[in-house]
């Protein structure tokens, strides 16, 4: 029996696809449990998909503790469970803390301290561990930890719907030096504008940013009491994410991981010197063809053309009949020993807020969005408190702003100014309010703000008197949103697969009818 | 260029049944315009305007009548004095109901409010009302029954299509082609307002132009021009055109199935369905006040028509499926037009190309023979037959109203089953607007401790039942005495309710049409609420077409005239039936059931009525 490859690799996958779902409820109870908000939160949601989700991530997290502290039965164990929360802090797998280590996205470590022209040392601690792994095993990440590995050849089976519906699909081989193209790029533009973009387009940050949207919007929603299913949570990021899946359906599978993703790039150009790589017994090899054929990364392994680029998934080595291929550690096998005392280095903890990583925080990184009604900037920690919590569209409604320092517990005098913006699909917005002071009240800044429409806004904290660039971005909900384009989408969509479904029976049955004419 | 008259064996009383119709039209017109002078002091004003007049504190031009809530205009209105201030009414009855309360209504008067009431029926004119129906229902009515000067009279048409001009459009390819874009257009602007318009109802034209100018138009369309509607219809035209990318001419090359519509959906039980289904959501979902919620609807008939389009061949959704179609279809056996073929231009036909269809013309759609067709209910007066035939045999007639209902057709169990629901739906639908339908679901909702969708589904299916199962008894009572058939009974008079369904439909959406439907000339201007004014008409006030007591009077005639004809048909029906001592053994019951329904249109009527446009 010959010993596959790929079960583990898909166990590996799969664990790091659950951790994105979990880790933002994880997270989220953490918080709860800090707050000793659970059991009142539980009780309070009831059977509401909040309330379900919340009561799942409790039995998750107490599995093995007895509900008891302190010697009080019924009581949940409240430190031992947010240490447990502990364990588990970020978003998987673009950034987290595992068990008290950090670890980093390469991507996101370069592309931040490139726009910030800065290397923190929660950042350079975070990505040490994934640079040498890189370094000495090559695109490991891209094979064995990113869901898109797991995710993309589940959805490029679609493929096989698309032939059957008689529709022409085609197989494009694009340059694999795209990728370095696009990731010189958009480094460039992150060090002369300060503007980093590839965490919109780098897959497995969309996922978790996704994860933790949707978990942050839900409970935020259940803890203004609305508890509808938050539909609209998606970013523009999942909408490039379908339209790469597109384009691997139809036109050119594989071309996003073998030839356009800047974290593949990054990771192949780190491992020029990698240690694991696959070896062909030359003897053995019938040129068959197969792993070629099948290699997701577009390599050829019958001709040792692997390199930089292979992500060490070990395809070619399970599909090959003759046992001809392996994966070997070439120079020495004590380099294995390096990465494993590197586990045992002291953990360093990077800088995570509700479970989403904050780096170089002050110096404008855009954040993932999060709803939020507490935030810091700097030392000062920021109150905001809508009036009302989910405001009708077209009235007045109050927002208070309260800065404090926790140092010298005194509030914020200075100037805070308010702007305001309608999220439009696909993440555009539209300034709804100026940026504006506030009327202080006994260290409360007040500001009334009039949302013009049932929609997603982004309401924009600027205080210029503190370092002049500081601003804090919390979502606000109004009403039910829901966009019109979804319907004509749905409705512009539906029609599409009548006219394909009915094309493609037309065309079986003429084909019969003509294969019954020939008989 | 020769109008041809009526056939001259039908007569005189052939001319009079051909022109009853326009008569009692005119005699509407009539109403409405002796009413105008007093209709003009009661006036809308929609509800941005009310916030406005309510935040200027004390508006100069209009009023607001301190006891149904309405806006006045001052100026010749019903006035009081109390406690300093002068109060302006929309009628006397609010006027007298003010002095006797003063101070509660006084006080009412000082909060701003968004809603209206919309008086009743007085109780006197309801009183004389039913008085009147129950003369008729057993007095007058067996004098026309036994007239044999009806017979004929029922068989006078007026060949329209005699006139070449007319033929020649109706032959045209171009004919329903053109309206259809205009309909299609208007179809598409609804949607868009719908869904990217202002989602406040007063301020979008979606809702107003689809429940209070269509929905309730197209009742009144369906009495003088048939099943004009499905002529035009933007759902099967869009559907049509997507179908075979082609607009006008004989269908040709289709990008659909074309496979038969299943046999065991061979019915209009479908139809039935979304009628009811329909009737669920606009009522228990409140869409019609949701301009979204319409924009969906539309778009979910366009679905469904667009489906069955490429799937089924050709109008399948049109004759089986589409409740619009059906409901319209089965009131159309009432309406004043039909299209049929001259018997004697048709003998010698080897062809049948209205059935096959040719290069000129699809065969006809909806699965009709039109050479043999008797009943207008599912002809969609596409046309095509006339593009067809060869020979000139089809016509468009004119002829009396009820033609359908007194011949001999085959009474089949799903139509019968539609009046019965129109009847129940069309009243239940008046019952929700009123304050005892608020009393009845309050309680429902305490007895059950069910939420609102719960309770009004149970209210809905009782509603549903209860005309049903009094029509069912009834018939029951009436089959037995006069040894008939059961089954006879039942279906065949259910046709036999349809006027009554079809006046009291026209009665309720009277009050909407003419109160409500001038405000689309202000929203025509502005159909998204985005404060445009493109005709120039977006800022105007517009006052309803008649006064409150006008209105009442329209609304009597029309229960009463509904009454009137189905009594008659009853008695038609009867008399086919059997002959002898049981035709009044098998009326009897019928006609307790007619007046049973006609009170209780009636006392529909009386109710106040929360309008639609008090959110709108």
């Amino acid at each position: 029996m010959k010993r596959m490859i790929w079960p583990w690799r898909r166990v590996f996958q799969t664990l790091v696809l659950a951790s994105i779902i979990l880790f933002p409820f994880v997270a989220r109870y953490g918080h709860y449990m800090w707050a000793r908000q659970t059991e009142k939160m539980i009780s309070l949601w009831g059977n509401s998909t909040a309330g379900l989700l919340l009561r799942g991530t409790d039995a998750l997290m107490r599995l093995g503790l007895p509900i008891e502290e302190g010697g009080v039965v019924g009581r949940r164990p409240r430190k031992a469970l947010i240490a447990r929360a502990d364990n588990f802090v970020g978003s998987v797998p673009w950034s987290a803390r595992l068990f008290g280590v950090s670890l980093t996205d390469l991507l996101a470590a370069t592309e931040s301290s490139l726009a910030t022209r800065s290397l923190l040392s929660v950042l350079a601690a975070g990505a040490i561990i994934p640079l040498i792994a890189t370094v000495l095993l090559g695109r490991v990440y891209c094979g064995w930890i990113c869901p898109i590995g797991l995710l993309m050849p589940l959805i490029r089976r679609l493929r096989a719907l698309v032939v059957f519906l008689e529709l022409p699909v085609r197989d494009i081989r694009f340059s694999k030096n795209n990728k370095y193209a696009l990731l010189a790029a958009s480094g460039l533009i992150a060090l002369i504008g300060g503007l980093p973009l590839l965490h919109y387009i780098y897959p497995p940050a969309i996922l978790s940013r996704e994860s933790h949207s949707f978990v942050t919007v839900l409970f935020d929603r259940a803890e203004s009491g609305v508890f509808t299913f938050p539909w609209s949570f998606y970013s523009g990021g999942m909408i490039f994410l379908g339209l790469v899946a597109l384009v691997e359906v139809a036109v050119a599978p594989g071309f996003w991981c073998a030839t356009l993703c800047p974290g593949g790039a990054l990771y192949s150009a780190l491992s020029r010197f990698r240690i694991l790589r696959v070896k062909r017994v030359k003897s053995a090899c019938i040129d068959c063809d197969i792993c070629d054929k099948k290699c997701p990364m577009q390599l050829q392994p019958m001709t040792d053309k692997t390199g930089a680029e292979c992500d060490s998934c070990g395809v070619c080595i399970d599909v090959c009949p003759t046992r001809a291929l392996s994966i070997r550690f070439s120079r020495s096998d004590a380099a294995l020993l390096i990465l494993l005392a590197l586990f045992l280095a002291p953990p360093a903890r990077a800088h995570h807020i509700i479970g989403i990583p904050h780096y170089a925080y002050d110096k404008s990184f855009p954040q993932a969005p999060v709803l939020r009604l507490r935030d810091k900037i700097g030392p000062l920690e920021v109150t905001l408190t809508a009036y009302p919590g989910n405001p009708k569209p077209g009235e007045k409604s109050e927002i208070h702003v309260y800065v404090i320092d926790p140092a010298t517990n005194s509030p914020y005098e200075k100037p805070v100014m308010l702007e305001a913006f309608q999220v439009k699909i696909f993440g555009f917005q539209e300034r709804i309010a100026d940026a504006r002071e506030g009327m202080v009240d006994m260290g409360l800044h007040k500001f009334q703000v009039v949302y013009p429409d049932i929609a997603n806004y982004e309401v924009v904290l600027v205080l210029p008197g503190y370092d002049g660039t500081s601003t804090l971005r919390f979502p606000m909900v109004v009403g039910e949103p829901g966009s019109p384009w979804r319907d004509v989408a749905l409705f512009g969509g539906g029609f599409i697969m009548l006219v394909v479904i009915v094309r493609a029976v037309k065309i079986k049955r003429a084909r019969a009818a003509a294969r019954e004419r020939v008989a | 260029m020769t109008l041809e008259l009526p056939k001259k064996k039908t007569g005189w009383m052939g001319l009079a049944a051909l022109l009853l119709p326009y008569a009692l039209g005119l005699l509407v017109m009539g109403l409405i315009g002796h009413d105008r002078g007093r209709a003009g002091s009661t006036v809308y004003v929609d509800a941005n305007e009310m916030a406005r007049t309510a935040t200027a504190s004390g508006a100069a031009a209009g009023a607001v009548d301190p006891v149904c809530g309405m806006s006045v205009r001052a100026s010749g209105a019903e006035k009081a004095v109390y406690d300093g201030h002068l109060f302006h009414f929309c009628s006397t009855y609010c006027r007298t109901a003010f002095l006797t309360k003063p101070a509660d209504y006084a006080k009412v008067s000082m909060t701003p409010r968004l809603s209206h009431t919309m008086r009743g029926l007085p109780t006197r004119l309801y009183q004389w009302a039913l008085v009147l129906i129950l003369i008729l229902s057993f007095g007058v009515i067996e004098l026309l029954a036994e007239s044999g000067a009806e017979r004929s009279s029922m068989a006078a048409r007026w060949n329209l299509t005699a006139w070449s001009p007319l033929r020649r459009v109706l032959a045209s390819n171009l004919f329903p082609f053109l309206p259809r874009v205009v309909t299609s257009v208007l179809f598409l602007v609804v949607i868009a307002a719908g869904l990217f318009g202002n989602q406040s109802p007063a301020m979008n034209i979606a809702p107003l132009l689809t429940w209070t100018v269509w929905w309730t138009g197209l009742i009144f369309a369906v009495l003088y021009l048939g099943k004009g509607w499905c002529m035009i219809c933007p759902w099967d035209a869009l559907a049509g055109w997507a179908e075979r990318l082609k607009f006008w001419g004989p269908r040709g090359e289709s990008l659909g199935l074309n496979l038969p519509w299943p046999k065991s959906l061979r019915s209009i039980w479908p139809a039935v369905g979304l009628f009811l289904a329909l009737t669920w959501v606009e009522l228990g979902m409140g869409i019609t006040l949701i301009p979204r919620a319409t924009a969906w609807v539309a778009l979910g008939m366009l679905a469904m028509a667009v489906t069955s389009a490429f799937l089924f061949e050709r109008k399948s959704f049109c004759r089986y499926a589409c409740l619009v179609g059906r409901v319209s279809g089965l009131y159309a056996l009432f309406s004043s037009v039909e299209i049929r073929a001259t018997p004697s231009a048709c003998t010698g036909c080897g062809t049948l190309d209205c059935w096959k269809g040719n290069a000129l013309g699809d065969g006809c759609p909806t699965f009709e023979y039109p050479r043999a067709m008797k009943l207008n209910t599912y002809c969609t007066m596409c046309t095509e037959c006339f593009k067809t035939c060869p020979s000139g045999s089809m016509s468009l007639n004119l002829r009396p109203w009820a033609s359908d209902l007194v011949v001999e057709g085959k009474p089949r169990m799903d139509e019968a089953a539609l009046a019965l629901v129109l009847l129940s739906m069309t009243a239940f639908h008046g019952l929700t607007m009123t304050p005892t339908w608020v009393a009845l679901l309050e309680a429902t909702k305490a007895t059950t401790g069910l939420s609102f969708t719960g309770a009004f589904t149970i209210l809905m299916s009782a509603f549903l039942l209860f005309p049903v199962l009094i029509y069912a008894a009834l018939a029951a009572v009436s089959a037995a005495w006069a040894r008939v058939e059961y089954r006879d009974i039942a279906l065949r008079f259910a046709y036999a309710l349809l006027p009554i369904a079809l006046f009291y439909h026209l009665a309720h959406n009277a009050e909407h049409f003419l109160m409500e439907g001038p405000k689309v000339l202000a929203l025509m201007s502005d159909p998204f609420g985005r404060g445009w004014n493109v005709f120039g008409t977006a800022r105007w006030t517009m006052t309803p077409l008649v006064s409150l007591e006008g209105l009442w009077r329209i609304q009597v005639l029309f229960v009463l005239v509904g009454h009137l004809y189905s009594l008659w048909i009853t008695a038609r029906t009867a008399r086919r039936l059997t002959a002898g001592r049981s035709v009044l053994a098998v009326q009897i019951p019928m006609l307790i059931a007619m007046v049973a329904f006609s009170w209780g249109s009636l006392w529909l009527l009386k109710q106040p009525m929360e309008m639609r446009i008090s959110g709108m």
